[in-house]
């Protein structure tokens, strides 16, 4: 059946349809309708499958895709355009150009913890750039599969973008078939498997992992601030995000300031109590619920620690003198916990980080400008944000991704265009001018070597439109000067 | 432990030292690899004629030319290329530092080839120490004697950081098995997937700068002449092992015997009647894919050419005519002097031809109608397109240089080298103040705060265009003042 699907994907892209910038305009407007339209509808199946607000719905699922959505429709022409490049002296009649084509079938594999965001963003590059894609919505959040199933084919071409639904062996089935490129959310361990696979087609991988996004708070620094900050981005989903902050390190002295700063916040954020507040999210299901819960075993709970199995609701926790060795250190933890780590100083806490997976997120709080230097250039991680959490994720002119175990490739806004195109050098020459080329025809000879060598190392300006503007209101400028200097000595 | 897992180990100490941040490091690296090349180049020139019966101007022109054109724009760019790159902000972000930070992967494995040894094997590593990486260079065990020359990099280079490691497939097996931060692959399809397949175990990215049969499609329309002087000479360069040679010819059948005429004119123009005593005629690389060979010309009618000398590993430039789809000289890339002809009837039946295989590494099209060349273009794919000539894209250092689908993934040349094998890093630097703004995101959630944030994220600034508007205002008033008093003082 998934066969079948690819196979009917890559006719529908083989027809050229998808190849007029009118029709990807069509299929995105049509995608923003879909947001627009069922939006309730979105918001009731995110509640069953992980309790998300509504307000969460717009906020962290659909306000970024909109974004996009409306970013690529406006701005596709000038995507899809050829870019001219720099010549040398040898092309400098020439066209020379680099032009983005689609790739053909896309596989996009979706993730869980955000449902819509995770596997429409990628779509709509894809869309974007021409491509035809199969959507794989991941089966955790069954009842956003169940409705994208329904409603994707309602609103843009079902035959370019068939939407294919089901678990491992369904996913397993689609690895097989051939592709030109597949884009993955979601863990290290099947992103290998993802990439393994791709490997058997020579098809490139777009890989979103994850892994432990430390957090370093300085003690000199707004800690009250800080704390809000992180408190928010981390229990946000119930702590299912990819860039949540995942652990904190901080000096020993303020650890107590910390806890006390979370607990004030948690306060204010859940007046009346967490479990029953409409803004406080579930674990997906029973088996990371116990997941997670295992992972505090042998931990001191500095706040919070409530469970209630039948809800797989777990309370904003957070432990305090974590050690390294703790289980709660060995995997991403993907939930409500937020463990405390104490180091001595930022050396320390760079050692830590350093010794560890580069993780897909690295958060530092601080006034202190060198101490976000050091972090910085001493660290190395998917994204930043320093003085907040989450944040780089919100401005699409900032490619999202990871490194290492984190991830490859990155995406969002003209980022995640670029990654579904393929981009090609064009050279267009004339048949005249044959004299030129004989200083590269045998017999060669060392002036002929010469001659090419002073062809091939010349630059020559790209007139781009900034460059002539550039000069254009140089000149008018300094002319102007000019004419001032006269009228005032005259 | 293996000598290829202590070269590892111990390039990946070196870097995590550091030292290899500095652009005074890397430049004073690229400035000691360009004086390996002065220096050596009586040893490197020997070696391949050794090799490759490479003349000492083709060494020149081929090998040398490019490579030192890529190290010195590396030198000079530098500054630029690995300094933080601005972006564009949203109002939520518009007091904040927003940039791309180039970072340094780690180590950098580069698995060199045979047909190119020393442009393919460094100029990768060119991009490798500009973006401040380790790297593992395996060069070729088939190209033997550049391969010893190699060696000689530990004279110029930082041997910890950029160790040579030589051997055959058992030793490059090995090397697979170990964890880079980057691979990069020049070779064949069938080993790329090898490779991608090894550095999937790690989640690491790859490039492979693979092949494939790139197309010549000869218009009727054109000037046949210069065309077949342009692909000769493409073609037989290094005895055609050259990953972007034009592979095969598709032309109409009433232009083929014009095509043979023209091409047997320029055989004897530039290697003479006897291109065996020629100097600027290169040999196949050895025995193994000579007799690869000779089963083409076997297989296939000889319209010029044909003859061979096995002790030499000679083959004379050959063309082959009323190829078919089905002989054995079109089941794979032919890597050899061996220029077949298929002939199709007009431009339509030549897309479908094409369009029926692997997506090639390069594509060429030789007409004087603007029209069928752009027909070429938007109904084919390739890593690159070439009209009215051969292999000349390869030489301008801002198109990227790579292939699509079975062809390859990734891409290189110029800056292109620096970005593939650098982590670009999402950095938002914020603020402790401020925090007001940030009531809208916190709970508990109101429909209020929601509006809000829709309109903090849902807007783009461009500063430039703000910045270019304000220049055009801050000229026109400047303008309009210098007019005011030149009416006055008249």
């Amino acid at each position: 059946m998934e066969k079948q699907v690819v196979d009917d994907a890559r006719t529908s892209f083989q027809s050229g349809r998808s190849r007029s910038l009118q029709y990807r305009k069509q299929q995105l407007r049509a995608l923003h309708r879909l947001i627009t339209e069922r939006h309730a509808d979105i918001a009731q199946a995110l509640k069953q499958d992980i309790n998300k607000s509504v307000y969460d719905t717009t906020l962290f699922e659909l306000i970024g895709l909109e974004n996009d959505i409306k970013l690529a429709e406006s701005n596709m022409a000038d995507w899809a355009a050829p870019q001219p490049v720099r010549k040398n002296l040898g092309t400098a009649i020439d066209d020379v150009y680099i032009k983005p084509e689609p790739l053909g079938v896309v596989l996009i594999i979706g993730a869980w913890n955000y449902p819509w965001a995770l596997t429409l963003q990628p779509l709509v590059g894809a869309i974007a750039a021409g491509n035809a894609a199969v959507v794989k919505p991941s089966e955790l959040s069954e009842h956003s599969a169940r409705l994208l199933k329904e409603l994707l084919p309602q609103y843009l071409d079902k035959d370019m973008y068939p939407v294919v639904t089901g678990g491992v062996p369904e996913t397993q089935e689609l690895l097989k078939q051939r592709f030109d490129h597949i884009f993955y959310t979601g863990n290290s361990t099947v992103g290998k498997l993802v990439m393994e696979a791709a490997a058997c087609h020579l098809t490139p991988v777009t890989l979103e992992l994850g892994g432990k996004s430390p957090c370093y708070i300085d003690r000199n620094c707004d800690i009250a601030v800080a704390c809000r900050r992180i408190t928010w981005g981390k229990f946000a989903n119930c702590g299912q995000t990819c860039i949540a902050p995942d652990y904190i390190l901080c000096e020993a002295s303020i650890q107590d300031r910390i806890i006390e700063e979370i607990r004030n916040t948690l306060r204010e954020f859940y007046p009346e109590d967490s479990k029953t507040s409409p803004d406080y999210g579930r674990i997906i299901n029973t088996r990371h619920f116990d997941r997670v819960m295992a992972l505090m075993e042998g931990c001191t709970v500095a706040i919070g620690g409530e469970s209630d199995g039948s809800q797989c609701y777990i309370a904003p926790t957070v432990l305090r003198d974590v050690l390294p060795h703790f289980r709660i250190m060995q995997e991403e933890i993907f939930g409500p916990v937020l463990p405390i780590i104490t180091v001595d100083n930022i050396s320390e806490a760079i050692n830590f980080i350093n010794k560890r997976e580069k993780p897909l997120a690295l958060y530092v709080f601080s006034s202190d400008k060198k101490v976000i230097k050091r972090m910085l250039t001493e660290t190395t991680s998917g994204g930043v944000t320093v003085n907040d959490v989450m944040m780089h994720y919100t401005l699409n002119t900032l490619p999202f991704g990871g490194v290492g175990n984190s991830g490859m490739g990155s995406y969002h806004g003209k980022h995640t265009f670029d990654q579904l195109s393929h981009h090609r050098a064009c050279l267009i020459k004339s048949l005249a001018m044959e004299g030129l080329n004989d200083a590269r025809y045998p017999p060669l000879t060392a002036a002929r070597v010469r001659r090419a060598k002073v062809v091939l190392q010349s630059r020559l300006c790209r007139c781009s439109g900034m460059c002539v503007w550039a000069i254009i209101s140089t000149i008018v400028a300094i002319g102007l000067l000019i004419a001032l200097l006269v009228t005032f000595l005259t | 432990m293996s000598r290829e897992q202590l070269a590892v180990q111990r390039a990946r100490k070196v870097f995590l030292t550091g030292r290899s941040k500095p652009l005074e490091y890397r430049i004073q690296q690229l400035k000691n690899l360009n004086r390996f090349i002065t220096e050596r180049e009586k040893d490197i020139t020997d070696a391949m004629r050794k090799d490759l019966y490479k003349s000492e101007n083709s060494t020149q022109l081929y090998e040398i030319l490019g490579l030192v054109g890529e190290i010195n724009l590396a030198v000079s760019k530098l500054a630029e290329w690995a300094a933080p790159r601005p972006v564009s902000k949203n109002l939520l972000t518009i007091l904040d530092e927003v940039f791309i930070q180039p970072e340094p992967l780690g180590v950098v494995l580069i698995i060199g080839a045979w047909n190119y040894p020393i442009a393919v094997t460094l100029q990768p590593l060119v991009g490798a120490i500009g973006a401040g990486n380790a790297a593992i260079i395996k060069p070729s065990e088939v190209s033997s004697h550049t391969a010893e020359v190699m060696e000689l990099l530990r004279h110029y280079l930082d041997p910890e950081m950029y160790p040579v490691v030589t051997g055959g497939v058992p030793e490059t097996q090995e090397l697979l098995k170990q964890r880079f931060d980057h691979i990069f692959y020049t070779g064949n399809s069938t080993v790329g997937k090898l490779v991608m397949e090894a550095a999937a175990r790690h989640l690491t990215p790859v490039t492979l700068e693979l092949g494939g049969k790139s197309p010549c499609y000869i218009d009727k329309n054109c000037d046949i002449r210069i065309a077949c002087r342009r692909i000769t000479w493409g073609k037989y360069v290094n005895c055609g092992q050259t990953c972007i040679a034009p592979d095969y010819i598709l032309c109409e059948p009433s232009i083929q015997d014009k095509v043979i005429d023209e091409i047997q004119k320029c055989i004897k123009e530039f290697y003479t009647d006897d291109p065996k005593s020629f100097t600027d005629y290169g040999r196949i690389i050895n025995q193994r894919h000579f007799k690869r060979l000779m089963a083409f010309i076997e297989d296939s009618t000889v319209a010029v050419g044909g003859d061979s000398d096995e002790a030499e590993c000679y083959i004379a430039p050959t063309v082959l005519k009323d190829v078919t789809s089905q002989s054995k000289v079109m089941q794979e890339e032919i890597f050899g002097p061996i220029l077949p002809i298929v002939t199709v009837n007009g431009i339509k039946e030549a897309i479908q031809f094409i369009n029926e295989r692997e997506k090639p590494l390069a594509l060429y099209v030789f007409s004087s109608s603007n029209k069928v060349i752009k027909q070429m273009i938007s109904d084919t794919s390739s890593g690159a397109l070439l009209a009215n000539d051969c292999l000349v894209h390869y030489t301008i250092s801002d198109l990227p240089f790579g292939g699509v689908g079975n062809s390859g993934i990734g891409r290189y040349h110029g800056k292109y080298s620096f970005d593939q094998l650098s982590h670009l890093r999402s950095c938002l630097i914020k603020k402790l103040n401020m925090e007001m703004i940030n009531q809208m995101r916190y709970p508990p959630h109101t429909a209020e705060k929601l509006r809000w944030a829709r309109v903090f994220l849902l807007k783009q600034i461009n500063l430039a265009k703000w910045r270019q508007m304000a220049q055009v205002a801050m000229l026109a008033a400047l303008a309009a003042y210098v007019v005011k008093r030149l009416l006055k003082t008249n």
